[in-house]
Parts: structure tokens; C-alpha cells; sequence
């Protein structure tokens, strides 16, 4: 397979979906899958990135966490999650916090068929001193309480988020409750600097 | 963004820094990421689990230590269940249902006393074979019993009562800290391959240890993963599930 030169145009989309081989899985189920991976990938590194991860780390956690998921599908049990955007935040996660992870280790790029990435910017380069700050806020969130409050920013009900981090419906509002509290506090309590200033 | 320089916030103004953070963010997440990366990756099939180890098969003792964590969850069941047939018995006001829920109750005492013995879980046998006796005999006595008389009867046992009673809520504390032991308890499975083991669910895997050369079922593999925080370097533990968890195994 000839790889695209970019990443991000629809026919190097197309050449790549065509070569995925699915033993387990329909076509429609593989184009399904890759149009979720590209949807929700940037979605999943910002989720990370507001409990704190670095760019390059929740790059990492959420591609080890699409790798899993694609390992789901080849064994036809992807279609079975019930909640594909909450599993895969989930695998992500604990991906993120096991930063060395077995399979991290020994992943390579083949990058005799991979053209050379894209000029990327380093991480935090190009965010405001306000962004920095309030995920500073986010990330210094005790335990389920940042989770609880990265999930509600990605649109989950407290159910849903209840579901993810294994606590009750009731816990989950308890959690968001207090990281809102806290959150407000940390903020109230930073010092001024000047606005819209980047680092 | 006016509201970073307050001294406190009110919940619409953080809402607005959220969001004015968020959308920065997601800015610089789509940045950084290319979904194209991956899908190389997955074509180049190094989505696949390598294995290039050599792990030897779970020994006897994790074989048994898993097999006491399934019998742990069972023996609370069981007691769970003897503790809401006791409360039964007794609010049980109809003849025709008293018999078969004091039978039920009879055959699980039985269970219990015979379970308890074989895990060697300290429990108060005496009176749970004093009690088992109780229910037997009402059981026996219950063709002379009739409705107009069976309160006076079951007052008249009311010894019997509050021994069921209390014999229900031992062996129930029994079952609870008996498995909380078992479970609390660090099983390391290092380097096994548990390939062939299959697992009801991930609280069976509480608290294990295990290392990049332990093997695994797919299936056991994802629920691990997901469940493990790393403790050193290429060891992991399974993080502890809530006692609820448990729950979802049928006796």
C-alpha cells in the first residue's frame, strides 16, 4: 500500500479504510469504526488533556485505547459496547495512567510507508495563559472529581459518568458538585495576568 | 474571559471559562492529532497483542486461590439468601407458604453449616445446628398447626426466632469478612499464562498482580487492562472493584 502524503485528505482517508482487513468484520462495520476513530480521536486527547496529560501522552493513550477497540472489532465485539465514547475515554485514561504501558513499549510506526509528519506544535505552545491556567485548575482535581468533570464537558450525563468511573448515579452529581466547588475556588484564587497573552 | 480576574466566580462565569478553555483546546487537539496515524498503525497490524514470551501455566495454588475467591462470593450469597428466608419464616402468616419457605430455609441452613465447615470460615456451628434442628421440627409439626394457632406457636418459638435470627446475621458477617479477606489479599500471577483460565467478571481478578509476561485470555485481557494501574515497571495491579461487583455471580 502507497501511504498519502497527508493525513488529513478524504482519498488518503479512502486508500486507508480500503486496506484495513477485518476478519470478524463487515465493511460497513470497518467503515463505521474508522469514521468514529476519526470523529472522536481530538475529542479524546482534549479529554486527557484537561485532567492534565501532555499532548504527546494523550495522543499516545488515545490511539492505545483506538488500538484496543479496533482489537474489539476484529474479534466482533466492538459493535457490544453500549457506550462506545465512554469506553473508549475509559481505555484512554487508564492508558494515560499507566504511562508505560505494556503495549506502548513495543509499538513501531512503519515508517518506511509513513511520509514525514506534519510540523506539529509543541505541547501548550499556542494555548492562552487563561486556558493554561484553568486546565492547571482541572488537572490539580483530586481523583474522580477532574473525571467526573472532563466527562460532563464531553456532554455525559451523570449516569453515564457514573457508569464509567464504577460509583452510583447519586456519587457521580456528589463528585461534579465538588470539583465544581473546588474548581471555582482554585480560579477565584489565581493571580491576574494579563489576557489573551500567549506562552 | 473577564471572569479570570475575579476574586470569586459565580457558576455562569465558569461555565465561561470552561468553555473558552475547552474550545482552545479542542483547537489544539486537532492540532496535534492525526486519526491517519493511527489508522496506519492498524494497518500495520500492530494493533495485534505480541507475544514473545514464554510464561508457564497458572500453578496449582493461583488455580485454587482464584477457585476460593468464586467459592467466597457463593458462600455470601448463600448466606444472604438464609438471612432473608429467616426473616421470612417469621412474616410468613399464611399455612400453605409457611412449609416451603420453612423447608427452604431448613435445606439452606444445611448448606451453610456444610460450607462453612469445608472453607474453614470460624462461624457458630452449634447454634446453627440447633437452629437448623428448630426448623426442622416446626417443619415436621406443621400438619398440626393451623392458621387460628400458628401465632401462639411461633410465639412460643420465639427463641427459636431470635436464634435464626442471630445465626443469619453470623454467618452473614462471617461470609463478609471471609471474602473480604480473600479478596484484599495481593495474588500475584507474574509471568503465568492464564490463557486458558476464564473469569466471570473483573472482581474475581481484584488486587492481582501480574507483569507483561502474564498471559491472558482476549477477554480476560480487555477487563484487566482496563482495570490495572501500574505499580512498577512492567508490573500491574487490578484495581479494586466495589463489593457490588461481586454481585452479578449466580450461585
Amino acid at each position: 500500500m502507497t501511504g498519502p502524503q497527508h493525513g488529513g485528505d478524504a482519498s488518503g482517508l479512502e486508500q486507508l479504510r480500503a486496506a484495513l482487513i477485518l476478519p470478524q468484520a463487515s465493511i460497513h462495520e470497518r467503515d463505521v469504526f474508522v469514521e468514529f476513530l476519526v470523529a472522536e480521536q481530538p475529542f479524546v486527547v482534549r479529554f486527557l488533556m484537561r485532567l492534565g496529560a501532555t499532548s504527546s501522552d494523550a495522543e499516545d493513550a488515545a490511539q492505545e485505547a483506538f488500538i484496543r477497540a479496533w482489537q474489539m472489532l476484529n474479534r466482533g465485539l466492538w459493535f457490544k459496547v453500549r457506550e462506545p465514547r465512554g469506553w473508549i475515554r475509559h481505555v484512554a485514561l487508564r492508558s494515560w495512567q499507566r504511562p508505560n504501558g505494556c503495549r506502548r513499549r513495543d509499538r513501531e510506526i512503519p515508517t518506511a510507508e509513513v511520509p514525514e509528519p506534519h510540523a506539529r506544535p509543541s505541547d501548550g505552545s499556542e494555548l492562552t495563559l487563561a486556558t493554561l491556567a484553568t486546565r492547571s485548575a482541572l488537572a490539580s482535581l483530586p481523583g474522580n472529581e477532574g473525571i467526573a468533570l472532563a466527562l460532563k464537558m464531553d456532554g455525559f450525563t451523570s449516569a453515564e459518568s457514573a457508569q464509567i468511573l464504577g460509583v452510583t448515579d447519586q456519587q457521580a452529581r456528589d463528585l461534579l458538585k465538588k470539583a465544581r466547588r473546588r474548581l471555582r475556588r482554585t480560579l477565584a484564587s489565581e493571580q491576574p495576568s494579563p489576557e489573551g497573552r500567549t506562552l | 474571559m473577564t471572569a479570570f480576574f475575579r476574586r470569586s466566580l459565580d457558576d455562569d462565569a465558569l461555565d465561561a471559562m470552561l468553555e473558552a478553555a475547552d474550545a482552545e483546546l479542542l483547537a489544539h487537539a486537532r492540532a496535534v492529532t492525526d486519526p491517519f496515524d493511527t489508522i496506519r498503525i492498524l494497518h500495520a497490524g500492530l494493533g495485534q497483542r505480541r507475544r514473545t514470551d514464554s510464561p508457564s501455566p497458572p500453578s496449582v495454588v493461583t488455580r485454587e486461590a482464584f477457585e476460593r475467591r468464586r467459592r467466597a462470593v457463593k458462600l455470601r450469597y448463600l448466606a444472604k439468601a438464609s438471612e432473608g428466608l429467616v426473616a421470612g419464616v417469621f412474616n410468613e402468616v399464611s399455612l400453605d407458604r409457611l412449609a416451603p419457605v420453612l423447608a427452604s430455609c431448613g435445606s439452606n441452613l444445611g448448606r451453610l453449616r456444610t460450607r462453612y465447615v469445608n472453607e474453614h470460615v470460624p462461624t457458630d456451628k452449634r447454634w446453627m445446628n440447633e437452629c437448623q434442628w428448630a426448623v426442622q421440627f416446626i417443619i415436621l409439626q406443621r400438619q398440626r398447626l393451623n392458621e387460628t394457632n400458628l401465632a401462639s406457636v411461633l410465639t412460643s418459638l420465639g427463641a427459636c426466632e431470635e436464634r435464626l435470627r442471630r445465626v443469619a446475621q453470623g454467618a452473614m458477617a462471617a461470609a463478609i469478612a471471609h471474602e473480604r479477606g480473600l479478596f484484599e489479599m495481593t495474588m500475584d500471577v507474574s509471568g503465568e499464562d492464564l490463557s486458558h483460565m476464564t473469569f466471570e467478571g473483573p472482581w474475581l481478578l481484584e488486587n492481582v498482580v501480574w507483569t507483561d509476561a502474564t498471559r491472558w485470555s482476549p477477554r480476560a485481557y480487555d477487563m484487566v487492562v482496563m482495570r490495572s494501574r501500574r505499580i512498577a515497571a512492567g508490573v500491574y495491579q487490578v484495581l479494586g472493584e466495589s463489593p457490588h461487583d461481586r454481585d452479578h455471580l449466580c450461585v
